[in-house]
């Protein structure tokens, strides 16, 4: 399965890889003309500063067993079985925050702009490889197909595949 | 990863066979991935603070700097970098013309009918042609170092009436251009102005200034001194170097300092010292602005000068043919990475200049009143490099270019083609055969499409939709490349401009020369609109400066804007990440001077958006 | 193998999700009360007018289909027959297995109070066909009380209150929410419930619901005297195991059914998950139900997986954990609401919309409560859910994100 791997101490805290995000998910899918701003939300990646200052960037995992799959009361979140990616079906979320509070790295937020449902990485959905990816000057984060072999969690034996509820 | 392509095939090829040789055709692949904050100018550097960036999360520097203030401030500060460059130029021309006329020159004047009119016109006076001369680059230089609250002289009497009124009215008269700059920088370093409308307005004032002094003026004194340019059919391309010879590469801008080897190295001593090396003779190889304003005055210096080769971004391929000895430089577009090239070739470079020090360039401080010995200098580098190198590298000039490019068009020769007067174009305009102008303008980058990629496919578009093509700058190098300012390239034009172009002889691409050019381009848009009585703003015409590059380009922009032409960029300059700036320069700038800009990255609709403003434009003026 | 699972919510088809996993042709049957299938969380959507109930599905049409499982809907297990491994059903069909899932979820508490059982608007809110009487009996202008401001109340009263009903919580506890959120962040919900015409009694309960001659509700007396009137009453007071049909079984129960942690009962090829069971939770450490949606998908995911002949736990049975939103203010909280006693730290920050509030013991997080801004939010469940040093305190402690913990394994996910 193709997985961002992060490689923290490559990333210089351009950013760069947000601003990707944020034109991705853009009315006009530019760099030039997203809202960084705020007006076209906020990115579903982050770049933190850890403990000692460094940058870390972050993004949802498609864990092998998602919480916040586990979490959905809706069924709007899914665990796609073919491509292993968490998916996130915005007409069916009701905004209740439970994957957002049981996600334990905060990978799914509420939309910045209406605040109505929750957002999280979609892997640019359909694209070669995804915007940030692609935007990261140092290769901190890069595409890598990985088996899968552990849950997101010191889960005793082997998870399954597990796809969700819907 | 592919390497970046240029419009021009043969240059492709040449490159590609050459793969020892990097150059930044090869450096734009692994420099793909932008900085997004610094594609929309929201990075801030200006404090230790910093540097900040917007975004969702942060709207605001540390300081409380909005975007909009961010993106005004880098702005301006584009601007004020781009006319303190041009500035330069014509400051440095002015010096030198001031000193031949005080005798301190061997330097004969080639265009005294242009000084005596300026004398005239400009009412600086002088009983002889020195004295003229003094005059004129005294008058010149007072102005440039007046403080910013004493409004430039020379202004009114350079620029087009109308609009000298509408800037006076709108608080667009520059002061002392130097100080306009100074003031530029005060501005907006830290935590100075914060208000993005008057740094606009500040950067269209740098505009005027960079316009009026750092191009038209140029180009006048440069005609004074070097003699005016004439239409002619001159060589173009790769292929006016020829080996047998000890060629001399210029870059630059400044043809007042490359032009003192004109007539040295055809003098006696020149041809024995070539000999002597083992060469035919020495040449002149045209090459980025200086080598397009050679070509204009060509006509004063055939012997010496072979012909234009290109732009910016063949700089480095020539010197891969390994025909060139020496590259001598005097201002900007000597990329950096024309050294690797050079230490590759054996080549030594000699710099002019030193605001354009290369690294491993030899500096030979210009003098005005030492000419022959820097001129003498310059021959002895040259010929020994030839010497020395020719054993060792392998020579490779490919077969390039055009034989028929027609040249030496300016705001006079045009006229004086035309039979004096600028109606018959206007007639031709009225009638539809020619549905209107684009000024095709400004640099050549390699991002915009690829090298010349956007320049030649909108020019292409464009005439075949009837719109006739004038070109100043890395433009230029980049069409007559591509045979778009050669007599058969009427055959692409639309049928009436096809016509037209096969009744005068002429290809409808019209080649202005170097950027400093875009100064005619002005002043033949102010004789049309005198003729038709109207402003500028009403013309059918367009500018566009689509693979615009570096800070003079949005100097040059900037002037476009105060002129009220309508601007087109391929890639915005910066300032998307304020939607303030963003909406004064492509809407609300309208109002103000009517200039605005348009941005667009796609040919076809940006061709179409033209061809829109400029039909809009004819609907005006009822055609 | 056949498989039966009683009910079909959140735990019973979850597990049949897993079974599939692993067994393509065992023979699965569902059996439940309800009558559709349906996310019971959001039934107060359903109440507020803001969702059809046929919006609440939380699985494709297809999904019984597709996992080659046959449902029985509408049908109640009565009797639970260990002996023959078989469950009577209202009716009267038998349905026998090899393994059984008891998924049977948990019913609305009805209090100690005079008159509940017979006040003819007195309702819980667990089911859709209590949503449709509520939604009946609950006419505009007509008032209704709401006992108990749990978060299950103050749904109920909050959709009420979106249909023009005017509404009155009575909560036992200083505040409302009180297992939920700190006073702080309880009142800053009180406050914006008073100002949508919300009334909220606090420190007080519902002792008489007064009825007329027709055993219509026509209002509610508390403890302390004072009469409300009212013309409906939700009991929204707790949750009580669906575990009547394990009358007269070995079956060993609590206040739930008792599970191991591979969800399996006292009896052997009978397991349970979900509300109806209780089991031992994370946070505290103890026997407890865990009656919240997560652990009730993640208890039949692992029921299924055990039933279906693998051995595997779940990855965590953390209860104590809490989301909401009402009136476009969220709120997620987790662990402790307010330090039990000394030897814990309590940090509190409150900026416009923003109300955080941590509390450490040891280095180590025992309670967190994030309002207004919840993005993030999840990480500190993991730290009290873990119980790993927070590696901060003071103000560090509330810029806390996974960078300060990541550990990224080979093939890519996060571990702490
Ligand atoms: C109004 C409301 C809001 C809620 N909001 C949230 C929330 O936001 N977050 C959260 O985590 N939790 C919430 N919950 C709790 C959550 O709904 C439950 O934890 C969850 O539904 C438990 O799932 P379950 O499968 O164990 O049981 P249930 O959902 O109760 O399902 C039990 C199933 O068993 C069937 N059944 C019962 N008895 C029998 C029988 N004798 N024979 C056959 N079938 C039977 C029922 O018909 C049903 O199909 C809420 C609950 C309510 C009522
Ligand atoms: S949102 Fe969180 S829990 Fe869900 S898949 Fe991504 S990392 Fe895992
Ligand atoms: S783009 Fe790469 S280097 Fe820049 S912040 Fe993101 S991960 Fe770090």
């Amino acid at each position: 399965m193709l997985r961002i791997l992060i490689k923290p101490e490559l990333c210089a805290g351009c950013k760069n890889c947000q601003v990707a995000c944020l034109a991705e998910h853009s009315p006009s899918g530019s760099v030039w003309l997203a809202d960084l701003s705020g007006g076209h939300g906020r990115p579903r990646n982050s770049v933190e500063l850890n403990s000692r200052d460094l940058p870390v960037p972050l993004t949802c995992r498609h864990c092998q067993e998602p919480e916040c799959v586990t979490a959905c009361i809706t069924g709007a979140l899914s665990k796609n079985p073919a491509t292993g990616l968490v998916e996130h079906d915005q007409g069916r979320c009701a905004g209740c925050w439970m994957c957002v509070m049981s996600c334990p790295f905060g990978m799914i937020s509420p939309e910045a702009l209406e605040k109505k449902t929750a957002v999280k990485c979609d892997f640019c959905q359909g694209r070669e490889t995804p915007r940030c990816v692609e935007a990261c000057p140092t290769g901190a984060i890069c595409l890598a197909e990985v088996s899968p072999e552990t849950g997101n969690n010191t889960t005793p034996g082997e998870a399954p595949k597990e796809e969700g509820l819907h | 990863m592919r390497v970046c392509i240029s419009a021009d095939q043969v240059l492709n090829d040449f490159l590609a066979a050459r793969s020892g040789v990097e150059t930044s055709f090869n450096r734009v692949p692994p420099q793909a991935v932008k900085c997004g904050f610094g594609m929309q100018g929201v990075c801030c550097r200006l404090c230790s603070n910093g540097p900040c960036r917007i975004t969702p999360k942060s709207p605001r520097g540390v300081c409380g700097a909005s975007p909009d203030t961010m993106v005004a401030r880098n702005f301006l500060r584009a601007v004020a970098a781009g006319a303190a460059c041009y500035l330069h130029i014509v400051e440095n021309a002015a010096v030198n013309l001031r000193e031949i006329g005080r005798g301190n020159s061997q330097l004969p004047l080639k265009g005294t009918g242009l000084l005596n009119e300026l004398a005239d016109s400009l009412e600086t006076g002088g009983r002889d042609r020195n004295e003229k001369a003094v005059n004129l680059a005294e008058r010149v230089l007072a102005d440039l170092y007046l403080p910013r609250n004493d409004k430039m002289r020379l202004v009114q009497k350079l620029a087009y009436g109308p609009r000298f009124e509408l800037w006076r009215q709108g608080g667009l008269l520059p002061g002392g251009a130097k100080s306009e700059v100074f003031d530029a920088l005060v501005k907006t370093s830290t935590n100075l102005s914060s208000d993005p409308v008057d740094m606009l307005l500040h950067s269209l004032r740098l505009g005027i200034a960079t316009g009026l002094y750092g191009l038209a003026m140029t180009n006048k004194i440069n005609d004074i001194i070097w003699g005016e340019p004439q239409i002619r059919t001159a060589r173009a391309g790769f292929g006016v170097v020829d080996p047998d010879y000890v060629n001399i590469m210029i870059t630059g801008h400044q043809q007042s300092l490359a032009g003192i080897l004109q007539d040295a190295l055809l003098s006696p001593e020149a041809a024995d010292m070539a000999r002597a090396a083992g060469a035919a003779g020495f040449r002149i190889i045209g090459s980025t602005c200086v080598g397009q304003d050679m070509q204009l005055r060509a006509a004063h210096c055939p012997e010496v000068f072979a012909g234009q080769t290109g732009n910016n971004f063949t700089t480095e391929a020539l010197v891969a043919t390994g025909a060139i000895d020496l590259v001598v430089s005097e201002f900007n577009c000597t990329l950096p990475g024309m050294e690797t090239v050079c230490r590759q070739m054996l080549v030594p470079q000699i710099c002019l200049d030193d605001v354009a020090k290369k690294q491993n360039a030899e500096l030979l401080p210009f003098d005005i009143r030492e000419t022959r010995a820097i001129a003498g200098k310059i021959m002895r580098g040259a010929a020994d490099s030839f010497a020395a190198r020719r054993k060792n590298v392998t020579v490779n000039v490919p077969s390039h270019g055009y034989d028929d490019v027609l040249t030496g068009l300016s705001e006079k020769t045009l006229k004086n083609f035309l039979g004096g007067s600028y109606k018959p174009l206007i007639d031709l305009i009225a009638a539809g055969s020619i549905k209107g102008i684009a000024a095709v303008v400004g640099c050549s980058n390699l991002t915009a499409g690829g090298h010349d990629i956007f320049t030649v496919g909108m020019t292409r578009e464009l005439i075949k939709r009837d719109i006739i093509v004038l070109s100043a700058g890395c433009t230029s190098g980049a069409l007559e490349n591509v045979g778009l300012m050669s007599p058969a390239a009427a055959e692409l034009a639309g049928e009436s401009l096809k016509k037209v172009c096969l009744s005068l002889g002429i290809p409808p691409v019209l080649n202005f020369g170097p950027c400093l050019a875009i100064g005619r381009l002005e002043e033949t848009a102010a004789d049309i609109a005198a003729e038709l009585g109207v402003d500028l703003p009403k013309l059918p015409l367009i500018i566009s400066a689509p693979q615009w590059l570096e800070e003079q380009a949005l100097a040059d922009g900037a002037f476009g804007l105060a002129l009220g032409l309508t601007l087109h960029l391929a890639i915005p300059p910066f300032i998307t990440g304020s939607e303030l700036v963003t909406g004064i320069l492509t809407k609300g700038l309208e109002n103000i001077t009517g200039g605005r800009v348009i941005v667009d990255g796609d040919i076809n609709s940006t061709v179409d958006r033209l061809e829109a403003v400029i039909l809009d434009k004819r609907a005006g003026l009822g055609l | 193998m056949k498989y039966l699972i009683l009910g079909a919510s959140a735990a019973g088809l979850s597990a049949v999700r897993a079974i599939r996993q692993l067994d393509a042709g065992g023979e699965i049957t569902v059996l439940s009360r309800d009558r559709q299938i349906y996310s019971r969380c959001l039934l107060p959507e359903v109440l507020a007018g803001r969702k059809d109930p046929g919006a609440t599905r939380f699985v494709p049409e297809d999904f019984l289909e597709r996992h080659g499982a046959r449902w029985f809907g509408g049908v109640e297990a009565t009797r639970l027959l260990t002996g023959e491994k078989a469950v009577l059903a209202d009716t009267g069909d038998k349905f026998t297995y090899h393994r059984l899932l008891i998924a049977t979820g948990a019913s609305s508490f009805l209090p100690p109070v005079e008159n509940i059982r017979k006040g003819r608007q007195v309702y819980g809110l667990r089911n859709l066909e209590d949503v449709e009487a509520i939604s009946a009996a609950a006419g505009k202008g007509r008032g209704a009380v709401i006992m108990g401001g749990g978060l299950v109340g103050v749904d109920a009263a909050a959709a009420l209150n979106e249909r023009g009903v005017s509404v009155t919580i009575i909560e036992a506890a200083g505040h409302i929410l009180p297992l939920q959120l700190d006073r702080r962040a309880a009142e800053r919900y009180q406050h914006i419930f008073r100002k949508r015409g919300m009334e909220i009694i606090t420190g007080e309960m519902v002792t008489r619901i007064l009825l007329d001659g027709d055993d219509n509700v026509t209002g509610v007396e508390l403890k302390g005297g004072r009469t409300i009137p009212c013309a409906l009453v939700v009991a929204a007071a707790g949750v009580t195991p669906n575990i009547s049909l394990l009358k007269d079984t070995a079956v060993e129960t609590g206040r739930g059914i008792r599970v191991d942690e591979y969800q399996e009962t006292s009896v052997a090829d009978i397991f349970a998950a979900g509300d109806v069971c209780e089991s031992l939770e994370a946070f505290t450490k103890k026997i407890t139900t865990t009656p919240i949606w997560p652990l009730a998908v993640q208890q039949g995911r692992v029921a299924g997986w055990n039933m279906a002949g693998a051995r595997r736990k779940p990855l965590n049975n953390f209860a104590f954990r809490n989301s909401m939103e009402f009136y476009g203010l969220p709120a997620v909280s987790y662990g402790l609401t307010e330090a039990p006693g000394p030897g814990y730290e309590t940090f509190t920050r409150e900026s416009g919309e923003s109300y955080k509030k941590f509390i450490l013991k040891n280095g180590r997080l025992r309670g967190a409560i994030l309002q207004g801004d919840i993005t993030g939010a999840g990480v500190y469940g993991a730290l009290i859910r873990e119980n790993i040093p927070a590696g901060a305190t003071g103000e560090k402690l509330f810029g806390l994100t996974y960078a300060d913990f990541f550990n990224q394994l080979e093939d890519g996910s996060f571990i702490f």
